[in-house]
């Protein structure tokens, strides 16, 4: 096997569109973050502002599926589209099963269209890292739409909030109703609500759906829409197109869309802080002596928790300094 | 079934014998059944719950224990019916001839992937399977082809398709009998229509949601029997063959094929027919696996259970809707790639098993079918196993010669009973379709092949050559090649069948096909205007595609 | 891991998928796909390693196929391709022959392919 990473030569391909460039580029700024400052350091913030689309729910609501359906509405359009699509990493092993391309197959050859699949591999601040990476190489190559596709365990549904302009929450009728509503209600960061699968009935939820977003309280003057749809024979897929472009123009007209980039800015700022922070710390605190004071709570000092962390710090002097 | 005096004696003896026992070593494995059923170290009369009379009965007579027939394989043997198919209907038809020359009773044709996933060889995403796993029967040409100088009025056919495309298959497969002159009326066979097939045992390639299959599949029930166009024509058998294949157990097997029969049943009921028009002409075609006294007392158990269920169930009256008919494959999953002589040996065990118990038609496997389609060799021994079976052994003497063993007996009724409560869990997820739309099947699928797996990894479940003697997967056998030409021979084939054929008026008649699926009409009749008229089976399925849209199968994964 | 063509069975890629997963590697699963649709799939991914799994006899063909459109590419190299299924012992050299690292027949432990993974990927 021959591999070859070199950044200039992928760079002027990527340039020239070349999809080949664009996914080594994302194994890049995937597995080794130190070249990413290298290669966006390439491209000119002046560059395309792609529009990002978040969709999230549980896993067999028919993402992928609907994913693919609306897709192939935008590309008949003449739009262009990158899909980074989520799925978790397990834990106990490091490994991951990415199952979404199952579902996309269909439009995987269009000329104007990139899926890349993400595993979660436990990024400190969830999947948000390597998505806002790609994301930014996706609006580089010129994208006219970026779909982040995640299932709506945790962390994720925030952080496809904190990235995404739009986000889609999916939903199927059928299995435990009241529960994905309440989950819903709670999480509120739907932007559009979707029931899934129409065969199976599902006027209910949306009835109650409805009624829980009346009540919810709508601070930016959207009222989240509930769009019905059936992913397989495309039934309802293109007034969800509508909703997203409605709720774009929402998003223009009434300036919130600065708002969300900011948001998206913002997020990934902070991010990069705590990681250069934490970075910091572990360079004044060893191993050691974390591993000190994990025996010693175990050894019955579970009291005195806080007061051994703090201590950790007592011989530690922090000097604030901007360099000129 | 004994006196209870009798009973109470035996027991004083049996508690003696105890002891003696427990003073013994036992071998340090898991005494139980294949499902997972625990298996005493001896059975006794005190073990035999039945009533003879009411549960085992006469053969030919409620409940079915013992046979369907009452003078069975002293009347007629069952049917010797190799599944066969291969490259080309050419191909396969000299393959026929070749077994029926050799003493073969039923033909049966296997067809290959994009048969019954409706794809024509035009289509690239499929050509290079045309013939590889089975026989292409694309368009009516091809039937012509498969069944020429074959005597298809007197011997059985079986069409191995698939609900998807069985309406258009069958009605080329009509058409063609009544342009050679046949009477529909009279024709024999079996078409393999059932939903689960395809859909637990197998991922279906562009198919339509569960709930449409299910309704084709009844569409051609209802147009062969009730409506009597070919009433001796078994329009459906219920393929636990198929699923047990992808790992579950005898308990599940039988409950997924009564679960599918349910609901095909129950569609039919709906659509106001009663259960007595049709129900005498649903088929099953089970497994025969690797557990010999299960796999025996799960042929007995199934046929007291349909008789149940027809009867309570359904109210049928007539006795004959009651009897559970079936075809017997030997399994395929117990062959190995490694030593094939082996399987020579497995098949023979399986096959006795049919035949003990009380089997209407069987396939024996050949000893290379772990690597590729059988070659002639070996698919003459398969056949050359029931010929010894039949006509050496002496077995087929007496009806149901194991009745009446304390354990055959007690299994027997003890599967009954776990395969009624499986079926009932099966219904609280909801009818077959439901139970697939909703990925339950495949769970269950998935799960059982997981533990299975598992069981084989860890030694539990013995595989000669794979995990006990193990032996290098080395080329012991020759392999048998379809012909590779078969792709550019199918192409041909429906490249002239279109310059050949009306294409105006197909188009008409398309447009009709679309409107019957949209409404809830029987297809069938439209099915047998428009294949005679040639149109071929991946142009029928792409309007199907294009009505109800693709389904995308809940796989576990 | 990927299904060329229409044949459904699937249980084997989906084992030799699960088992991956579990020895912590990253499996994007195709189900099925044609041709072009694999090395797209590949190509966008970067996949370090394509597997080819199939049972309808039709393994020569479809890989065949598959490195052929690699190779127009310029690609070829940069994957390690491995086939498996219900593939005849003797058709092994006509598939190495043809660029596939390693083939996998009835009865192949996950390990043995975990292993040659490991042993084969080089950065």
């Amino acid at each position: 096997m021959k591999r070859n990473y070199d950044i200039d030569v992928l760079i002027e391909k990527f340039k020239k569109k070349d999809k080949i460039a664009l996914a080594r580029l994302i194994t890049l700024v995937e597995n080794n973050p130190e070249t990413t400052t290298n290669i966006f350091n390439n491209f000119d913030s002046s560059e395309n502002d792609s529009y990002i689309i978040g969709i999230t729910g549980s896993p067999g609501v028919g993402k992928s599926t609907l994913v693919n359906a609306f897709s192939k509405i935008l590309l008949e359009n003449g739009k262009s589209i990158g899909i980074i699509s989520v799925d978790p990493t397990s834990p106990f092993t490091g490994g991951a099963f990415l199952g979404d391309r199952v579902r996309m197959t269909d439009i995987s050859l269009h000329p104007n269209i990139f899926i890349r699949s993400l595993a979660s591999r436990g990024y400190k601040g969830g999947i948000s890292r390597a998505v806002f990476d790609i994301s930014l190489l996706y609006e580089a190559f010129g994208m006219d739409f970026i779909i982040i596709e995640t299932v709506g365990v945790g962390q994720s549904e925030f952080d496809i909030y904190n990235l995404a302009y739009t986000t889609i929450v999916i939903m199927v009728p059928g299995y435990g109703d009241s529960i994905q509503i309440q989950k819903a209600g709670i999480i509120e960061v739907g932007d559009i609500y979707v029931v899934n699968k129409k065969d199976l009935g599902g006027e209910d939820i949306v009835v109650q759906m409805e009624m829980m977003l009346d009540d919810a309280t709508v601070q930016s003057g959207w009222r989240a829409p509930v769009v019905m749809t059936n992913s397989i024979t495309g039934e309802g897929v293109d007034k969800l197109i509508e909703k997203i472009l409605y709720h774009k123009e929402h998003l223009e007209l009434s300036e919130l869309l600065k708002e969300k980039k900011k948001h998206r800015f913002a997020y990934k700022i902070e991010e990069l802080l705590s990681s250069k922070i934490g970075k910091v710390l572990e360079s004044l605190i060893s191993e050691d002596d974390l591993n000190k004071i994990s025996n010693s709570v175990l050894q019955g000092k579970k009291f005195k928790i806080y007061d051994m962390v703090h201590d950790l710090f007592s011989n530690v002097k922090f000097e604030m300094k901007k360099s000129d | 079934m004994f006196d209870e005096n009798y009973l109470q004696k035996i027991k004083e003896r049996k508690q003696e014998w105890d002891k003696k026992f427990e003073n013994t070593k036992e071998r340090e494995i898991k005494f139980i059944t294949d499902s997972g059923i625990p298996i005493k170290n001896l059975y006794t009369p005190l073990d035999v719950k039945s009533n003879y009379l009411e549960n085992v009965g006469f053969p030919g007579n409620t409940p079915y224990t013992r046979g369907v027939y009452p003078n069975m394989y002293r009347g007629r043997l069952w049917t010797m019916r190799l599944f066969s198919g291969h490259g080309t209907p050419e191909a396969t038809n000299k393959r026929w001839k070749f077994l029926y020359s050799h003493g073969e009773t039923g033909f049966s044709a296997a067809v290959d992937a994009l048969t019954f996933n409706g794809i024509d060889p035009t289509n690239p995403d499929g050509d290079a399977e045309v013939g590889t796993s089975g026989v292409p029967l694309y368009c009516i040409d091809s039937m012509f082809a498969l069944t020429e100088g074959l005597p298809i009025d007197k011997v059985s056919v079986a069409l191995i398709v698939e609900p998807f495309t069985s309406a258009p298959v069958c009605a080329m497969y009509y058409n063609m009998a009544k342009m050679r002159g046949l009477d529909i009326k009279a024709l024999m066979g079996t078409t393999q229509n059932d939903i689960l097939t395809m859909t637990v045992g197998y991922v279906p390639y562009k198919n339509v949601n569960p709930y449409h299959i299910l309704r084709l599949a009844c569409d051609l029930i209802e147009w062969c029997v009730p409506q009597k166009n070919v009433p001796r024509w078994h329009p459906i058998n219920f393929t636990g063959y198929n699923y047990r294949e992808g790992g579950i157990d005898a308990i599940q097997e039988l409950g997924f094929v009564f679960a599918s029969a349910c609901s095909h049943i129950d569609n039919l009921i709906e659509r106001g027919w009663k259960v007595d028009d049709f129900v005498s002409r649903l088929a099953f075609h089970l497994s025969a696996h690797k557990d010999f006294f299960e796999e025996i007392a799960k042929y007995r158990a199934a046929r007291r259970i349909w008789h149940k269920l027809i009867k309570d169930r359904y109210e049928a009256k007539n006795p004959r809707s009651m009897e559970f008919r079936f075809h017997v494959q030997t399994a395929g999953s117990s062959l190995t790639a490694q030593s094939p002589n082996v399987n020579i040996v497995r098949t023979t065990i399986q096959a006795l098993e049919a035949a003990l118990g009380g089997v209407q038609s069987l396939h024996t496997n050949s000893y290379d079918e772990a690597i590729c389609l059988p070659s002639e060799e070996a698919v003459l021994l398969a056949l050359r196993t029931q010929q010894v079976i039949q006509d050496e052994t002496r077995v087929p003497n007496t009806i149901d010669p194991l009745a009446g063993s304390y354990f055959i007996e007690w299994l027997t009724d003890e599967l009954e009973e776990r395969v009624l409560s499986y079926i009932d869990k099966i219904e609280k997820v909801g009818n077959i379709a439901r139970a697939l739309d909703t990925g339950w099947l495949y769970k269950e699928m998935r799960d059982a092949f997981m533990r299975r797996q598992n069981r084989i990894e860890k030694g539990e479940e013995i595989v000669l050559g794979v995990n006990k003697f193990p032996v290098p997967y080395d080329q012991t056998t020759t392999v048998f090649r379809t012909n590779k030409e078969a792709v550019k021979i199918e192409q041909e084939r429906i490249i002239n069948l279109r310059k050949r054929r009306d294409n105006t008026k197909l188009e008409t008649l398309f447009d009709k096909l679309r409107k019957v699926c949209e409404k809830e009409e029987n297809v069938m009749p439209i099915m047998m205007e428009i294949t005679k008229e040639g149109a071929t089976v991946g142009e029928i399925c792409d309007i199907y595609r294009e009505v109800w849209g693709i389904w995308e199968p809940p796989i576990a994964i | 891991m990927s299904k060329p063509g229409i044949d459904g069975h699937w249980r084997g890629g989906v084992v030799v998928s699960r088992g991956l997963r579990d020895a912590g590697m990253e499996v994007i699963f195709g189900g099925f796909q044609n041709v072009e649709q694999i090395v797209e799939s590949a190509i966008s991914e970067d996949v370090d390693v394509i597997g080819l799994s199939m049972h309808s006899g039709a393994h020569l063909a479809y890989t065949e196929r598959v490195i052929n459109l690699l190779k127009e590419k310029g690609v070829k190299d940069h994957f390690l391709i491995l086939v498996g299924g219900v593939i005849p012992v003797m058709d092994f050299p006509t598939l190495k022959e043809m660029g596939v690292a390693n083939v996998y027949g009835p009865g192949t432990v996950v390990a043995d392919i975990t292993k040659f993974i490991v042993e084969n990927i080089k950065k």
